[in-house]
């Protein structure tokens, strides 16, 4: 195939986050820095090499034809198996989840990998689909079968948010790939119960989703962390209290420089830098869509909709927590939440996204007849 | 291929359009939160950054006028954790909870608070030092033994109800402790900052220390000593009479001062949340509305002088009863005082005689006396909850009403009211402000900060009218129905009063009396009015044998006390006092025991039988015998 230039914007877009996300993480994280490990750039050092590789990463899987990946998704899918299997047998509990593989000092999260895995998968098996899409057991059920194991097993762990963030984009891939809204909106419709099931299985999390309505009535328990981060975006204002002087950031809000930092930069950067954050989010969707839009067949279209999806319900979940819109969950915010199996993937799936923008369809209308042809 | 092809451009727009949508509605979220609701948010994270170390200011103390302390402060220890600093909440709380004596569910909310410093209240909160021993022993971290301080009443239940009490964090919540909380608390004084979760400082953040100002002492009008005469003598009216309450009120009356003031039932202040609340909540002497009694008559007598309505050298002749717009109202004594002097009428507390007093004055002149008297308003005593009392509206007052309120029915009037009235016809005319606060004193230096000046409300009679008052009302103590309360060289002036008490329907009670006397001396000068009304003594006497002799005993040791010379030229008393006269017996039969509590003779009674009648008397009518000879009548209901 005939390969072009890559889609400078994102390349752009890719740096601008990465660098936010670096000065970001270094302003909510050097406190407890100091408090926890002495050292202010303790929590920074280690982001600023998963940034490193990531930015490697993002560019060695940028020059990865994306084709390359639809012939080896069976290997991927056993891959990512196998590793949620480990994950349940062999680690140890952290904050009562099996999530980390710990490989010496270096942890990594498997649903970070499960999450493209499934993402190449549905947009693969949705092209081959294309012929008998009024079936629903021919189009949706073999997916569907797959979907639910993966997030069984996440559920296991247990590991809600990112089972509902894969389950979604997997549903985005397929709405798009032209499955029948007949057959989605059953699905659908018989996906809720389960959903709301597990939602209220624990009283855990009932109580997240009551503290949510309303954060002030039970202040010291499940609405605390919420009340906090709205104490934080409060005070912000327009201009914000200037960049390195949170006060929430002082040991008020936990988990300031991961799932919270966005109510640090909030406060610092006020609405004019949140905002501005919001916007290069946007900025990222519109051009992944037209990037989708734009591919030379199919299952790059697909694969690009599911990794903007991806992206795109990560933002949506965490803002929606930090502004007391969701109930609190852990999902942290794309480039510039601290954690580096977050961001190393964010980057590789940005590579991909930006090898898909290579191969793109030719522009001029008699070109795009021969095709149909 | 086309349509799939467009099928799938259109999905991916309307996924496009969703997550467009989504974006901007967070962005429009977050401007709500930061644009909107960002001033209000700012002021409750600035409560929780904003870190307060008090420092308490200590409580005032109180004295009595002579610097006596009757209230103060004696250290002890409070429980306080610090739940950043616990990480073992669970077994904190149980090992605090076990020493503590409540169960560990109790202290737990405390150790997971999410504040600086938590205090224990109540379980914690000054504890005995030798739990605060047993606490400080375990080396718990986090959990802080500090110095508390508690109010100490050292004469317990001594003028509880004009001290009050103070709650959990020495704020006053009765009496005087509540009255002038703010003068003796002070105010407390912090260290404030801007904290980190963990407490500390902030280095951007404002900080200012306020210093503490520790509360003023309080010296009060109040004469240790005299307050403790009347509350002995309340104890022993107490046992003697079981009545339902008593009351005591004892003050200078030129200034105004209160030098003792007690009633029965009383409370101990530092038991108070274990005594009914109706107890320490009702101060009677200034609380207790009924009517006053032949102690009113004092009123009546001092507005007949003032308007020169009356010579007491005057004669009066006193059937037995007066005809007042169609009714007779009969005197206490059947059969009536017969000829007399409107002196002799004081003396013998005649009520023919007082309420022809009241009808030369007129209805407008007797209640604008009243008025002026005080009574119906407030006396403005430094205390909470006083009444008013309550008197007849002129619109709706006949000649009836006239009539019974020159002699104290139909008025409902307090104890404080009467005193300070009383006050006002022998201190040469003047309405004094009763009070209690009389310094106040930098406990530090012992400088007088302030001190109260006695306040005159308004001059009501002359000083030679008031002169004429206490020498009748002396004659009425040296010679007629007060005989009782008299001290020799002391020249007591006095008055007694018994009212029927009414009931909730309006009605009078039967067989329900409060028995009063209003006493002063010297009658010179005098010194002190010492007012006491005992509510519904047990067993049958006559009124003026119940509370005149205990004002005698107030009187007599005070004036002992305050060394007043004894005094040369005092009203003889009617009769030596070491021969008793010889005297002839009244006719009590068939008369109604209600009534004879109701009168005024000073002979002790005995009763004999159950009924409401007397049958029968021993000695009999007429018989001449010792005055002060036990007269023993026998009850029937004929």
């Amino acid at each position: 195939m005939q390969r072009t230039k890559p889609d400078f914007w994102l390349i752009l877009l890719s740096f601008i986050l990465v660098g936010y996300g670096l000065v970001m993480v270094f302003s909510t994280s050097y406190y407890k820095g100091i408090l926890d490990y002495q050292n202010a750039y303790y929590f920074f050092n280690k982001q600023l090499i998963f940034a490193g590789i990531g930015l490697v990463l993002f560019f060695i899987f940028s020059n990865i034809p994306y084709h390359w990946y639809r012939k080896h998704v069976g290997k991927f899918l056993l891959v990512s198996l196998l590793m949620l299997l480990f994950v349940l047998m062999f680690a140890d509990e952290t904050n009562g989840a099996r999530r980390w593989i710990k490989i010496g000092s270096f942890t990594f999260q498997p649903s970070e990998f499960v999450k493209i895995v499934l993402i190449l998968y549905t947009a693969s098996i949705m092209v081959k689909k294309q012929e008998v899409l009024h079936n629903f057991k021919k189009t949706i059920l073999p997916p569907l079968t797959v979907i639910t194991i993966f997030c069984g097993l996440l559920v296991i762990q247990p590991h809600y948010s990112a089972t509902i963030i894969i389950f979604t984009t997997c549903m985005i891939i397929i709405f798009c790939g032209g499955a029948k809204l007949r057959q989605l909106f059953l699905l659908v419709s018989a996906g809720i119960p389960v959903l709301v099931g597990v939602l209220f299985l624990d009283q855990y999390r009932i109580n997240r989703v009551m503290a949510l309505f309303d954060p002030f009535s039970d202040p010291q328990n499940h609405g605390y962390q919420v009340i906090y981060s709205l104490y934080a975006i409060g005070p912000g204002g327009i201009t914000g209290v200037g960049l390195g002087k949170s006060i929430q950031k002082m040991a008020y809000l936990p988990e300031a420089h991961t799932d919270f930092i966005f109510s640090i930069i909030a406060e610092e950067l006020g609405f004019i830098g949140a905002g501005t954050l919001i916007i290069l989010f946007a900025i990222y969707v519109i051009r992944g869509v037209r990037i989708s839009l734009r591919a030379r067949d199919l299952f790059g279209t697909l694969l690009g909709i599911g990794i903007v999806s991806l992206f795109a319900i990560q933002v949506v979940f965490n803002l929606g927590v930090v502004t007391a819109l969701l109930p609190v969950t852990g999902v942290p915010l794309p480039f510039i939440s601290y954690g580096g199996s977050s961001l190393m993937f964010q980057l590789v799936a940005t590579g991909i996204l930006l090898n898909i923008s290579r191969y793109q369809a030719v522009r001029n209308k008699p070109a795009v007849k021969a095709d149909e042809k | 291929m086309k349509s799939l092809l467009v099928l799938h451009k259109k999905r991916l727009f309307i996924i496009f359009a969703i997550a467009l949508f989504v974006l901007i509605a967070l962005l429009g979220r977050l401007s709500f939160v930061q644009l909107i609701q960002g001033s209000w948010l700012t002021g409750k994270a600035e409560n929780l950054w904003g870190r307060d170390i008090p420092f308490a200011s200590k409580r005032g103390r109180i004295l009595d006028r002579n610097g006596e302390l009757i209230a103060y402060n004696i250290s002890s220890p409070s429980v306080m954790v610090v739940p950043a600093q616990i990480k073992d909440k669970e077994g904190t709380a149980y090992k605090l909870a076990k020493i503590l004596g409540v169960p560990g569910e109790k202290i737990l909310p405390f150790v997971k608070k999410k504040q600086l410093i938590v205090r224990i209240t109540p379980y914690g909160r000054k504890i005995s030092e030798a739990k605060a021993e047993e606490i400080q022993g375990l080396q718990l971290p986090g959990v802080v033994v500090a110095e508390d301080s508690k109010r100490y009443y050292p004469y317990q239940s001594l003028a509880s109800h004009i001290l009050g009490f103070t709650g959990i964090d020495n704020q006053g919540l009765a009496g005087l402790e509540l009255e002038y909380n703010k003068q003796l608390q002070g105010t407390s004084g912090y260290i404030s900052f801007s904290a980190n979760a963990r407490g500390e400082k902030l280095p951007g953040g404002v900080d200012h220390f306020t210093p503490p100002k520790d509360g003023l002492d309080l010296r009060l009008t109040i004469d240790l000593n005299i307050q403790k005469i009347i509350e002995r003598e309340l104890d022993q009216t107490m046992a003697q009479y079981q009545p339902e309450n008593v009351i005591a009120i004892a003050m200078d009356p030129k200034t105004g001062e209160i030098l003792g003031m007690s009633s029965r039932p009383t409370y101990r202040p530092d038991q108070y949340k274990t005594t009914d609340p109706l107890i320490y909540n009702r101060n009677l002497p200034i609380w207790k509305t009924y009517e006053p009694g032949s102690t009113f008559k004092i009123i009546t007598l001092a507005a007949a002088l003032q308007e020169k309505k009356v010579n007491l050298n005057q004669g009066f002749f006193d059937p037995g009863f007066i005809a007042v717009g169609g009714a007779r109202l009969r005197c206490w004594k059947s059969g009536g005082h017969g000829s007399q002097t409107f002196l002799e009428v004081v003396e013998n507390s005649c009520n023919p005689g007082f309420v022809t007093l009241g009808q030369r004055l007129g209805k407008e002149k007797l209640l604008s006396y009243i008025n002026q008297f005080g009574f119906g308003q407030k006396t403005g005593i430094d205390l909470n909850g006083e009444a008013k009392g309550i008197l007849f509206k002129p619109s709706r007052m006949g000649p009836v009403e006239l009539a019974t309120t020159a002699f104290g029915q139909g008025v409902a009037v307090t104890p404080i009211q009467q005193v300070v009235a009383v006050a006002a016809a022998i201190n040469g005319g003047k309405l004094m402000v009763p009070h209690l606060a009389k310094q106040w004193v930098n406990s530090e230096s012992g400088k007088v900060v302030s001190t109260v000046t006695p306040t005159v409300k308004r001059e009501v009679i002359t000083p030679n009218i008031s002169a004429a008052v206490r020498s009748a009302l002396e004659s009425v103590v040296a010679r007629g129905s007060g005989r009782k309360a008299f001290v020799d060289g002391y020249r007591v002036g006095g008055k007694t009063g018994t009212a029927q008490k009414v009931g909730p329907n309006g009605t009078y009670l039967k067989n329900n009396h409060i028995v009063s006397f209003i006493g002063f001396a010297p009658a010179d000068d005098p010194k002190v009015v010492v007012y006491l009304a005992v509510d519904n003594p047990k067993g049958i006497q006559f009124g003026g044998v119940v509370a005149a002799p205990i004002v005698g005993n107030i009187i007599g040791d005070s004036m002992r006390y305050m060394k007043v010379p004894k005094r040369t030229n005092q009203i003889p008393p009617e009769e030596n006092i070491l021969y008793d006269p010889i005297v002839p017996t009244p006719n009590f039969i068939g008369q109604d025991i209600d009534k004879i509590k109701n009168s005024l003779y000073t002979t002790p009674i005995e009763t004999v039988g159950k009924g409401k009648v007397v049958v029968s008397q021993i000695p009999r009518p007429g018989e001449r015998v010792k005055k002060g000879t036990l007269i023993r009548m026998y009850l029937g209901d004929k």
